[in-house]
């Protein structure tokens, strides 16, 4: 009895130890919170009862395997990013395993042995996956950061360890030296790992720098378009005074009128669609909407925002990905229609963008064009489309809707923006 | 008839709103009483001799007391939640300060006669949600208060406390029995509180401010309904 409370209690201290390296590899988990607690549990029980009956290695190494697998399910939906950490947890925990039976006990595969040995493991593993925490320092693009090349030293660890446990085809001495040298190896390859995921991010942040100038340089053009029209106007405003009160003088109401929306014509700048007063949305939304004008016929656009809103960087990101999506919808479709309308009401954003679809797309195949794809487009680099937009509206605490009409896509959202003191 | 207010410092966009107002009238027949201010100063006291408006279009930029310090005078000094605010300005960029005193619209000039129409549809729907009104019991009196001048309803144990724009109430009855017969303007954010979405200064994700400085707390499991409600209604 005493062993089967201290088993118990080691596999699901060994199960939390998964879920602290999927952790370290993946960040926080995205599941149900129910879900924390009955794939564990399962996993443990599933453990404990196979083991009883069949005592068979092969059937413990497979549902370790399977078990890992669904922990690591619970951080990320990337079946690639899964295979990935599932390996290298597994290859950790085999060794561990392997080192503390060969120093400690004469192992027989597919037997138990005292449980104390398995406290042991736990603390080998323990240390392990602190050495992980140090070695890997981000898990941000953790889903782009799969390899094959990277994925075949774990596999091929795993691999060479079982065959040499279970056709006894080692020493223990050589079983030590083959732990170690696989861990050694495993732990170069994830430090090579972290390298990778560093390299992706200095790569996005350097795509995302380099789209933020050309946006600002955009809006920098803007702005000086219009100053360079308002002096112009300045200019020659005396000249204008005069015109006009030639045809006042002489009743000509109709030409005054003319005149007068020439010169109104004159002060418009045809690339500043938008001027809200908060430089950094215009920026993006002038250097946006430009492009979509330019491509489509019907661009109706509805800003009421205030000029110190805070947090446009998170709106930045909404607005980019949602932008660019709907554009690419509309542009394919027969009536090219893009609809934006952005208000701020009692603390809470609020940001509609209709666009209309090719009536030749099946629902699932449109809405498949305005949800996220991973593809070139300036936006689409800082993530995932809109899993990005989802991740700023969660943050947020907001809320997102997508709807369909018969010719109309609408992403709807809020987000609650805190008080300005 | 609607009384109506307009004030900024060019005569011509006065003149303009005040020939659209006209034909708005004529177009809907109903009756608009129009009154015309060139300056901040003469509208605020006009309102602090207890003038009253039910829509006024106002100019941001106004030569002295400006917009901005008008709309803060109307609904913090004055404390008159009820005027429909509708700014007007040369420029489509506004400080958060306008934010704050909870505008109907914005109208960037020059106006359209449709711009102003859909503007004036809005504020007199809203105005004619006033005369709806709630009925309740007080021993043996009935007493009626128009709903939109309801700020919220709080339960305490059987006793519901009834907090309006003119004073607090109180009543026997249940949250649940009360939301039932209030129009959609109302939504239940705690098995405690029914609140007047137009009495609402700023939302947040746990609580809800209300205009007379009350912060009510939503309750964690209808935090998602409230939030998508709202994201529904506009």
């Amino acid at each position: 009895m005493p062993e089967i409370v201290i088993r118990s209690i080691t596999n699901l201290f060994r199960i939390y130890l998964i879920f602290r390296f999927a952790e370290v590899f993946l960040g926080k988990q995205r599941r149900a919170k129910w879900m924390t607690i009955v794939i564990p549990i399962t996993y443990c029980m599933a453990n404990l009862a196979l083991f009883w009956f069949f005592h068979s290695a092969w059937i413990n190494v497979s549902i370790n395997l399977l078990g890992t697998f669904a922990v690591v399910w619970l951080f990320t939906e990337s079946f690639k990013a899964n295979l990935f950490v599932t390996c290298s947890v597994t290859i950790i925990n085999i060794c561990c395993d392997a080192l503390v039976t060969s120093l400690f006990v004469k192992y027989v595969p597919g037997q138990g042995y005292n449980p104390l040995y398995e406290v042991m493991t736990d603390f080998c593993i323990l240390i392990c996956l602190l050495l992980c925490g140090l070695i890997i320092r981000t898990h941000e693009h953790a889903e782009q950061g799969f390899r094959l090349s990277l994925l075949s030293v774990p596999i091929c660890s795993i691999v060479t360890i079982l065959f040499m446990i279970y056709f006894t085809a080692c020493t223990e001495k050589g079983f030590i030296i083959l732990g170690l040298s696989l861990l050694v190896i495993n732990f170069f390859m994830l430090y090579q790992y972290n390298k990778l995921l560093q390299s992706i991010s200095k790569k996005y942040e350097n795509e995302m720098l380099e789209q933020r100038i050309q946006i600002y340089s955009n809006q920098l053009n803007i702005v000086m378009q219009s100053e360079e029209r308002t002096k112009a106007l300045r200019h020659d405003i005396k000249h204008h005074i005069n015109e006009l009160m030639i045809l006042a003088q002489n009743n000509k109401a109709a030409e005054l009128m003319n005149y007068l929306s020439k010169m109104n014509e004159a002060l418009q700048n045809p690339d500043e669609i938008v001027s809200s007063g908060n430089m950094e949305i215009d920026s993006v939304l002038n250097f946006l909407l430009h492009q979509a004008k330019e491509k489509l016929p019907n661009v109706t656009v509805n800003i009421t925002l205030p000029e110190d809103m805070k947090h446009s960087f998170d709106i930045i990101v909404v607005l980019g990905n949602l932008l660019e999506n709907a554009m690419e919808a509309a542009e394919q479709s027969e009536k090219k229609y893009l609809g934006v309308d952005i208000y701020f009401q009692k603390g809470i954003l609020f940001i509609q963008i209709d666009n209309s679809y090719s009536s030749n797309d099946s629902p699932s195949k449109a809405l498949q064009k305005t949800m996220p794809a991973v593809t070139g487009r300036p936006f689409k680099h800082q993530g995932l489309g809109l899993k990005n937009v989802q991740r700023i509206v969660d943050a947020h605490n907001g809320s997102m809707e997508i709807t369909k009409e018969s010719y109309l896509y609408s992403v709807k959202l809020m987000l609650y923006m805190p008080k300005s003191e | 008839m609607y009384e109506i207010g307009i004030c900024d410092d060019g005569e011509n966009t006065c003149s303009l709103l005040e020939k659209y107002l006209l034909k708005y009238a004529k177009e809907k027949s109903i009756q608009l009483e129009i009154k015309i201010w060139y300056t901040g100063e003469g509208l605020r006291d006009y309102l602090s001799n207890s003038g009253h408006l039910d829509i006024l279009f106002l100019d941001i930029e106004l030569y002295k007391l400006s917009g901005i310090e008008l709309g803060h005078f109307i609904r913090y000094k004055l404390d008159n939640m009820g005027m429909q605010l509708i700014y007007i300005s040369g420029k489509s960029s506004y400080a958060m300060q306008l934010f704050k005193t909870q505008p109907l619209e914005f109208l960037v000039k020059p106006i359209t006669f449709e711009q102003m129409t859909e503007s004036m549809n809005l504020a007199i729907k809203i105005i004619r949600k006033k005369q709806e009104r709630f009925e309740f019991q007080q021993g043996k009196d009935h007493y009626y208060v128009s709903q939109s001048d309801i700020i919220c309803f709080e339960s305490q144990g059987r006793k519901i406390r009834l907090v309006t724009t003119d004073g607090i109430y109180e009543f026997y009855g249940r949250i649940k029995d009360v939301i039932k017969i209030l129009s959609d303007d109302f939504m239940i954010i705690h098995q405690s509180y029914i609140i007047n979405k137009a009495h609402v200064r700023h939302y947040a994700y746990e609580t809800v401010e209300m205009e007379n400085g009350d912060v009510l707390t939503i309750s964690q499991n209808l935090r998602k309904q409230v939030r998508d409600g709202i994201l529904r209604s506009r």
